[in-house]
């Protein structure tokens, strides 16, 4: 019942033009299922037929290429034949434009018609005494492309966010989880490095600590800003990373860890520094809302029995520094992605989460995003869930010491986290290319580049 | 970038060909949220109705000395009873309307998907029980934990119940034309336009009525650099044009034109 591509490749020869036919009619009707070939391509294919339309049709495809063919008054051969008459139900053959049923490299221009490799091989035991054929050329490499299926690029509903953010997290899981991980293992490397210095020197004896005083004083004055700084440096480079192999990932192509990381590595300052001012304005826009409710609690108290009747408007002043957030929460997808920094990528991001999308509710760009988060938090309080859950019953059930437990929980929950933190890197960047999708066209820009590159290669 | 949405294609015994889209876990979890709320929705109006009533006929206080000395002679009991009231109603919703409204609950109806048999055929009775019954494994404690993992291992996105029961869950939407806003203005006649749209192919149809079809929610500088730059793909293969040319005009007709050759053919 599944008909998965079956492993026998047919080839499909127009071997003529029934009389009557109309060349250029026909020549049309072929352009509209083959990917990049206009009419006048093909017009000039059909005036040297026989032609190879191709020799790696999946039956499916070869029974409706023959049928449409057929149709349109060509003359047909399948090779090896289709065990069913193809012209049985031709009348109801019917192929959308949108259905390409060929792409321009599975069509094959030589006139000449080529056994496909299992007939070959037949012929080759058949024939007796005869010398064997010379080998076929090895076929060229395939280009480097991606083996699993990628996504399509249009805008998507909420929900479609969510399954893409499912699917792409599921072609691409290992390697998106070993970039979230990487930071979390130098850490754990740092802080055993740690240990076993701290085991040579000594220090694991409180008494002897004393003996060291000036010198850990003098050694914490240094080694805790660069601690600071350390995290704060692994952690962005792996949150740019995770971003920028998401992107990658999305635009169908395959991911690679190093090439992630000295990716974003070039753009590492310009990430910490445009972080550093998206947190000055969230802080700003906290110390406005705490502003207000301050004036408000004079006004109160100068017009009712008691200030603290302002009180009834803290809870939408709290809404100005969670409104700020959302607003500027794309703003390392551009610095990473757009490689727009600092006060122009907050700027962007704003104006994209701006403004109201087509189609059913919700359509504010910034709704969307907030229920959007909502959602994920769902998803990521499950996944917790199912990393805390069997974490808790091991650690009670099982006849471990008490430093083993706490470090089998704190590895399973980091695990969870780990995951957590992939999927909503996943989620944001998949919503950040479906506001460009809406608001720019980004699909539409990438669709007619592609192809207007194909035009000025022909 | 690759072009590929999962799909499942299932042959029919008279040599038909049917296709559907597998339901994304996002789209199935929103429909299960939505059948939740519905759930505890009408659980809470029943009892709300049942105690305004009670209520109003002055029974109030006799049903409450009732079920508390209920609840003390069972004991423990009274909470097992609860629970698996609460299974079969959660269980009996899903059971109900996936097996009397084809494969889809008021959740799934909303989000346009449905359960069907992996043979493309709608669900039987057994199916259904079979399904709904091994969700109490899937969702347990309410939060979906094996069903996540098992949907998100499975390639075809099927949960336990799906995989006991041999079932899917498909998209069910409808195959919708691109939506083309307006007529096409009068084409000039500077341009071949006929001619170019025979050496159209499928792909440049697709990106003009995409565009045409969802240009009013782009921006406006985006509007115009696309429209120009797919009319300059499209023209590329003949001849140019002038800086006062409709871009937006142009592709209107080309777009109709090509749509009625389609039809002829």
């Amino acid at each position: 019942m599944n008909s998965e591509s079956s492993p026998t490749l047919y080839t499909v020869i127009i071997t003529g033009l029934r009389s009557g036919a109309n060349k250029a009619s026909i020549a049309d009707g072929i352009a509209r299922i083959v990917k990049n070939m206009d009419a006048a391509r093909v017009l000039r294919k059909l005036d040297a037929l026989p032609w190879t339309m191709t020799r790696k049709a999946s039956r499916k495809n070869a029974e409706r290429l023959s049928k449409y063919l057929l149709k349109i008054a060509c003359d047909v051969q399948v090779v090896p034949p289709l065990d069913i008459p193809i012209s049985d139900d031709m009348g109801e053959t019917q192929i959308l434009p949108q259905t390409s049923l060929l792409t321009e490299s599975q069509v094959i221009s030589s006139t000449q018609f080529v056994p496909v490799p299992e007939q070959a091989e037949r012929a080759d035991a058949t024939s007796e005494g005869t010398p064997p054929p010379p080998p076929p050329p090895p076929p060229t490499a395939p280009p480097k492309q991606d083996e699993r299926p990628a996504t399509v690029l249009e805008p998507l509903s909420l929900t479609g966010i969510l399954d893409q953010t499912f699917q792409i997290c599921r072609n691409r899981f290992w390697k998106l989880l070993a970039i979230a991980a990487i930071p979390y293992c130098i850490m754990i490397a740092l802080i055993i490095l740690a240990g076993i210095t701290a085991l040579i020197l000594g220090l694991t004896d409180m008494n002897s600590i004393d003996d060291f005083t000036p010198a850990l004083v003098i050694a914490g004055i240094f080694l805790i800003p660069t601690a600071f700084v350390v995290i704060i440096a692994l952690f962005s480079l792996s949150q740019g990373a995770l971003i920028f192999a998401v992107s990658v990932s999305y635009l169908g192509r395959q991911i690679n860890v190093r090439e992630s990381y000295n990716f974003v590595f070039a753009r590492l300052a310009k990430f910490i520094l445009t972080s550093l001012l998206f947190t000055i304005m969230i802080l700003l826009s906290f110390t406005v809302a705490v502003t207000i409710g301050i004036v408000l609690f004079f006004v109160f108290q100068a017009f009712t029995s008691s200030g603290w009747w302002s009180a009834f408007s803290w809870l939408p002043l709290t809404m100005i520094p969670f409104y700020v957030t959302l607003k500027l929460f794309l703003f390392d997808k551009i610095v990473i992605i757009e490689n727009v920094a600092y006060m122009s990528a907050l700027s962007r991001s704003w104006n994209l989460l701006s403004g109201e999308a087509a189609g059913s509710w919700p359509r504010g760009y910034a709704l969307r995003l907030f229920l959007l988060t909502l959602l994920f938090t769902l998803i990521a309080v499950t996944i917790s869930w199912v990393f805390q859950t069997p974490a808790a019953l091991l650690t009670a059930f099982l006849p471990l010491p008490e430093f083993a437990k706490t470090v089998l929980s704190q590895l399973i929950g980091t695990v969870g986290s780990l995951i957590a933190t992939v999927f909503a890197a996943v989620c944001m960047v998949v919503f950040y290319y479906d506001v460009r999708n809406r608001k720019e066209g980004f699909d539409l820009q990438i669709l007619a580049e592609m192809t207007s590159d194909t035009i000025s290669n022909e | 970038m690759k072009e590929k949405v999962k799909t499942i294609e299932i042959d029919t015994p008279d040599h038909g060909e049917l296709r559907f889209q597998f339901a994304g876990i996002g789209t199935r979890m929103i429909a299960y949220l939505i059948d939740k709320f519905i759930q505890i929705g009408v659980l809470l109006g029943i009892v709300s109705i049942l105690a305004i009533m009670l209520f109003l006929a002055g029974q109030m206080g006799h049903f409450i000395e009732i079920l508390s000395k209920a609840v003390q002679s069972l004991g423990l009991w009274s909470i097992a009873i609860a629970i698996l009231f609460y299974g079969i109603a959660s269980v009996g919703y899903f059971l109900f309307f996936e097996y009397f409204w084809n494969g889809a609950t008021p959740g799934k109806k909303f989000q346009k998907i449905r359960v069907i048999r992996k043979d493309g055929l709608p669900m039987s009775f057994a199916d259904s029980v079979v399904r709904n019954t091994l969700r109490i494994i899937d969702i347990l404690g309410e939060m979906y934990p094996v069903g996540l993992i098992v949907m998100f291992c499975d390639f075809h996105n099927r949960r336990v119940g799906d995989l006991a029961a041999g079932t899917l869950v498909i998209e069910d939407h409808e195959t919708s034309v691109l939506p083309i806003l307006r007529m096409p203005a009068e084409t000039s006649e500077t341009f071949e336009v006929n001619s170019l749209v025979a050496r159209m192919n499928a792909e440049d149809y697709v990106l003009v009525a995409k565009f045409l079809s969802r240009r009013n929610e782009l921006d406006v500088q985006h509007r115009t650099q696309l429209a120009e730059n797919i009319s300059r793909r499209i023209l590329k293969r003949t001849t140019g044009f002038g800086a006062d040319f409709d871009h937006e005009a142009f592709l209107e007709s080309i777009e109709v034109l090509y749509r009625g050759r389609t039809r002829e053919l």
